[in-house]
């Protein structure tokens, strides 16, 4: 698996990174950069940034397998792998299956939750959290019209300081 | 062989109701690591005196690229969306105030978002909204503008 990365230069993964940025990787694709990042070409410090962007972390690494292990019994992983998706398959249909129509007839589907995070931390307090709310959405609905109605408030607002 | 064909028609059937959320691309944004992100996340009856179901938010100080990834994200989203106001500085977008096609139970979905750092003297925070509910654009700002 190791020397699938080296066939692949540096500036093939550069570019697979810029396409991630704009949005344009398939997911098969995006499944290959997060492989490749947890490989040994991939913990160069260059490629730290997008590391962050896509969430990884240390243990990331350990989980990367080397090529002999993998060699080794994967006729038979696949064959379980594939009874085992057709089973959750059914499965997950089943439940979803079930529980919509159960829920068909509820206004809202989704569960109760209230929560945010910044500077690092979980906020949980309601008030808290709808303040936040507020204030994200305060942002983004200050329009042109607003803006100009605000600037002209303060253009007449110096005019009469100035008088 | 059959028992695959039936197991992929019954998938169809049921992926749209999943996917009312899920297909947009700026949903890897809310998971995603941003370095000091503000994320805000409330559904069900957090919210419902709002009239909305789901609202999620992201703000985050801007970088250019962070920007032009987010801003990559939400094209891709509104492309077929109904543009309630959008503003362009320079080529990028400053704000859009978006309204996609709703859901099967005609709830209406939303994406804000405001762009800070395109303008002099604001501050540099790009703000990401997606909501979901069935309060409509004129309830929204009512509720929201700031007086």
């Amino acid at each position: 698996m190791n020397n699938t990365y080296h066939t692949y230069e540096a500036e093939y993964w550069d570019r697979l990174i810029e396409r991630y940025y704009n949005a344009e990787t398939t997911e098969e694709e995006e499944r290959s950069l997060k492989h490749f990042l947890t490989s040994k070409e991939g913990s160069d410090s260059r490629y730290d940034e997008i590391k962050a962007v896509m969430g990884f972390i240390a243990t990331g690494k350990r989980q990367h397998c080397s090529t002999k292990d993998t060699e080794k019994g994967i006729g038979r992983q696949r064959y379980l792998y594939a009874k085992i998706a057709g089973m959750a398959a059914c499965a997950t249909m089943a439940y979803f299956l079930i529980g919509h129509t159960l829920l068909s007839s509820r206004p809202t589907e989704y569960p109760d939750v209230c929560i945010a995070y910044a500077d690092g931390k979980h906020i949980t307090d309601r008030n808290e959290v709808l303040s936040l709310m507020k204030k994200s959405m305060q942002s983004v609905t200050v329009t042109e019209e607003n803006e100009k109605h605000m600037e002209e408030q303060l253009h007449n607002m110096f005019n009469t300081l100035s008088e | 062989m059959a028992q695959r064909v039936i197991l992929l028609a019954l998938w169809l059937l049921v992926s749209p109701m999943l996917l009312a959320q899920t297909d947009l691309k700026i949903n890897e944004l809310f998971d995603m690591e941003l370095k000091g992100a503000i994320k805000v996340h409330l559904s069900g009856a957090s919210i419902e005196t709002y009239h909305l179901s789901l609202f999620k938010s992201l703000t985050v100080q801007t970088s250019d690229k962070t920007s032009l990834m987010i801003e990559a994200r939400i094209e891709k989203d509104v492309k077929d969306a109904f543009c309630h106001e959008s503003n362009h500085t320079n080529g990028r977008l400053y704000y859009g105030l978006y309204q996609l096609s709703s859901n099967k139970k005609g709830i209406n979905r939303y994406i804000f978002y405001r762009n800070n750092a395109l303008k002099k003297g604001n501050d540099n925070n790009i703000t990401l909204i997606y909501m979901e509910g069935r309060a409509d654009i004129k309830q929204l700002r009512k509720t929201f503008t700031k007086h």
